[in-house]
């Protein structure tokens, strides 16, 4: 069994070919860009990596390849969550050990050095208005614009209700695709012009696990600015991106 | 409705210091009539509450009192925040000698300062203020309005007196 660790030079990623809204390129082109911290992994959709790494496995047809495609998900999908888990590390403190300490400063700095020393410890004891964490780190990657997360939590779980319950036993081993079902969901959007009830465009969905699998399709669509959704009486209302929902 | 308190609400929403300009131009008013208004306020809240009003970072910003510390630290727990010695002694430099190149700094400290330096423009309480004119142009640095906020300092006069014997401006 072949053992590998992302970043170690003996190891290279599967030539799996990528094509993303960045560019193009290959899994390894990805990894070595999130690596060098060229690209923020919270911009990368992996839906349309991991539908690549499928159908790339089903071209080839090598077990090994298709470990390592699925290790480099995984790998990714670990980066991801701890972006979007973890909160940004602060700027690196100035750690002691990291810097040399002046061989021959001269003398006439030292009381600087100890009035800065003694108005940080003052000033630590200060906290200002605006001090309070980082906006940014609460932004949503969505455009929530007015509506807030919990309407639409209620719309959804109006519709789950409707929906089949997942049965205690799954039956069969069903295999869905969130990047097909985006690729539906756009096709039904730019086809109708007009806002579609979500429900509408769920129809298909057979139980409460296909249903979250097309909601999911419909928040990453929502994502990248291919649709825009509001909550209209209770309803999810889905409309091509940049159209105005209720044109 | 008394200017002074028109000012508090405006500190009360800034989340940076505000000039006395800044103020002057938002309520209308002469900067003389805000700096007047402002030394009310700073009566006021000096004379009761835990918030007061700082002269700091060249404007005016409201900070908790001192004694509250204990209790907001607990609330807030933030990470503590203390530079390191070598830090302090490139700052030192900088303070003192802007604009003022790494290798100046470099001579004076006896050892390589790129990494603190580096650290120190990250945080924003230096930055390059102009190229010197010698061989190579290199970067010279300064303190930034932050570096006055980090130390609570409204201005660079507010540092201990320059000695003498400064850089020899090469």
């Amino acid at each position: 069994m072949r053992r590998f660790y992302i970043g170690q030079p003996e190891w290279s990623p599967p030539r799996v070919p990528l094509q993303l809204p960045l560019g193009s390129g290959t899994l390894g082109w990805l990894i070595t860009l999130i690596r060098r911290q060229k690209l923020d992994v919270l911009e990368v959709a992996l839906a349309p990596i991991a539908q690549a790494c499928y159908d790339y496995w089903r071209t080839v047809g090598d077990l090994d390849e298709a470990a390592d495609a699925l290790a480099v998900l995984a790998y990714l999908m670990e980066r991801k969550a701890e972006r979007l888990l973890m909160p940004e590390p602060p700027v690196s403190e100035l750690v002691e050990e990291a810097e040399p300490v002046a061989l021959c400063l001269p003398e006439r700095y030292i009381p600087l050095i100890e009035y800065l020393r003694e108005r940080e410890a003052a000033r630590s004891q200060l906290f200002f208005r605006g001090m309070s964490p980082d906006p940014a780190a609460y932004e949503s990657p969505l455009p929530w614009g007015a509506m807030l997360p919990d309407q639409l939590w209620l719309a959804l779980r109006r519709l789950l209700q409707r929906a089949a319950p997942i049965p205690d036993a799954i039956p069969e081993r069903r295999y869905f695709s969130i990047h097909a079902h985006m690729v539906e969901i756009q096709e039904q959007v730019r086809r109708a012009n007009t806002p579609l009830p979500f429900e509408t465009l769920a129809r298909p969905a057979r139980s409460v696990l296909e249903l979250l699998v097309y909601f999911l399709a419909l928040l990453e669509l929502w994502r990248l600015g291919q649709v825009e959704v509001q909550v209209q009486n209770g309803e999810i209302m889905v409309v091509s991106g940049g159209q105005p929902a209720g044109a | 409705m008394e200017l002074s308190d028109i000012l508090h609400a405006l500190l009360f929403v800034a989340d940076a210091p505000l000039t006395v300009e800044t103020l002057s131009e938002v309520v209308g008013e002469s900067p003389d009539a805000v700096e007047r208004a402002l030394q009310t306020l700073e009566q006021e809240l000096t004379g009761r509450g835990p918030i007061q009003l700082l002269r700091i970072a060249g404007g005016y910003q409201l900070a908790t009192k001192p004694e509250y510390a204990p209790y907001i630290t607990r609330l807030l727990n933030p990470p503590p925040k203390r530079l390191s010695r070598a830090a302090l002694e490139v700052l030192s430099i900088v303070a003192y000698e802007q604009p003022v190149t790494q290798a100046q700094i470099d001579a004076l400290r006896g050892v390589d300062s790129s990494h603190t330096v580096r650290q120190l423009l990250a945080r924003g309480l230096i930055e390059e203020v102009g190229r010197k004119d010698a061989p190579g142009k290199p970067i010279l640095y300064g303190t930034t309005a932050q570096f006055l906020h980090y130390f609570g300092l409204n201005s660079l006069d507010e540092l201990p007196e320059q000695p003498e014997d400064g850089l020899a401006q090469s």
